[in-house]
């Protein structure tokens, strides 16, 4: 899938509630949608406005035929980290947090 | 909205088992860590794994449960010790009132009146000559401790009120609750009396 249809597939997921998130309780909650302080339409919005060179993708850690999808959105002067992959027909939502950094993604 | 039940199926990854496993939603306590903090959630919907039975996910359902207890966590608290007279002066109010006594009304009556005082002249001026109250005479020893959990609006407003009447928040909380001996105990049919009753009903 291009970025597009993975874009286009996790929002789908936040708008028919088909999303989990991790549960990490031996680390600092990083998942702000999870902990309600953002909410599935603000995440859906900044999935909206993630352009393709802010989306990268890498193998989950613990199963590496997982693709984990990172979005750096810029939404409002913030840029956004957003971590998530899918198990079908769920997404799972790793991360969802502001970030200090620049979104753009380095292309080999 | 997709909405999971207890006992439903899905899929997730296990760090423990170090791969996808299938997992059933069951209703448990989750913990959210917060810097050195965890809150726990007490009965939500997690999906569990069906090998090792820890909880690996948490379903976009039980994102408001979570959210209600982050923000419970992000109140202040008002902490103060009183005399155990002034906590019956509280409890016996409510009761006056007609209103089941339970753990939390006590606070929710002194933050009440609390809000009352600070959009209130009139009673901010009764503010230090309720603390000549006879119920505060005396060597008695302030041995019940009150943890009020307060919003930051609330917050803001006892702050001030601290500030402009030159008092601390233990003589605010026994001011007040002289005032409520005052508008409720001593006048539990008054017009006030029931309004609060009202309110009490509708928020405890």
């Amino acid at each position: 899938m291009g970025f597009k249809e993975i874009r286009d597939a996790a929002i789908k997921a936040l708008q028919e509630g088909r999303v989990q998130a991790e549960e990490r309780a031996d680390m600092t909650e990083k998942n702000l949608l999870k902990t309600g302080e953002v909410s599935a339409e603000e995440v859906i919005k900044m999935l909206k406005q993630t352009r393709g060179n802010q989306h990268e993708v890498s193998p989950h850690h613990v199963v590496p035929d997982i693709e984990v999808h990172v979005c750096k959105p810029k939404v409002d002067n913030e840029f956004w980290y957003i971590k998530f992959y899918f198990i079908e027909p769920d997404c799972t939502f790793i991360s969802v947090h502001k970030s200090r950094k620049s979104g753009k993604v380095a292309r080999k | 909205m997709n909405f999971y039940k207890e006992g439903d199926h899905s899929k997730a990854v296990c760090a423990h088992c170090k791969k996808v496993v299938p997992t059933t939603f069951k209703v448990r306590r989750a913990g959210i860590r917060d810097g050195t903090v965890t809150h726990s959630v007490p009965d939500i919907l997690v999906s569990v794994c069906d090998e090792c039975d820890r909880t690996l996910a948490v379903p976009q359902q039980s994102f408001a449960a979570v959210a209600e207890i982050k923000k419970k966590s992000a109140k202040k608290s008002v902490d103060v010790r009183v005399p155990r007279h002034l906590l019956d002066v509280l409890n016996n109010s409510i009761t006056a009132l007609g209103i089941e006594l339970t753990s939390d009304m006590p606070s929710i009556l002194l933050k009440l009146f609390i809000a009352d005082i600070a959009s209130s002249p009139a009673m901010q001026k009764r503010l230090k000559k309720n603390l000549q109250s006879d119920l505060l005479a005396g060597g008695f020893k302030k041995q019940c401790r009150m943890s009020i959990k307060v919003n930051d609006s609330l917050n803001d407003q006892i702050s001030e009120l601290l500030k402009t009447w030159k008092i601390n928040k233990t003589e605010l909380i026994d001011a007040t609750v002289i005032e409520i001996e005052k508008d409720i105990l001593n006048a539990p049919e008054s017009e006030r009396a029931q309004a609060i009753r009202n309110t009490l009903i509708a928020v405890g």
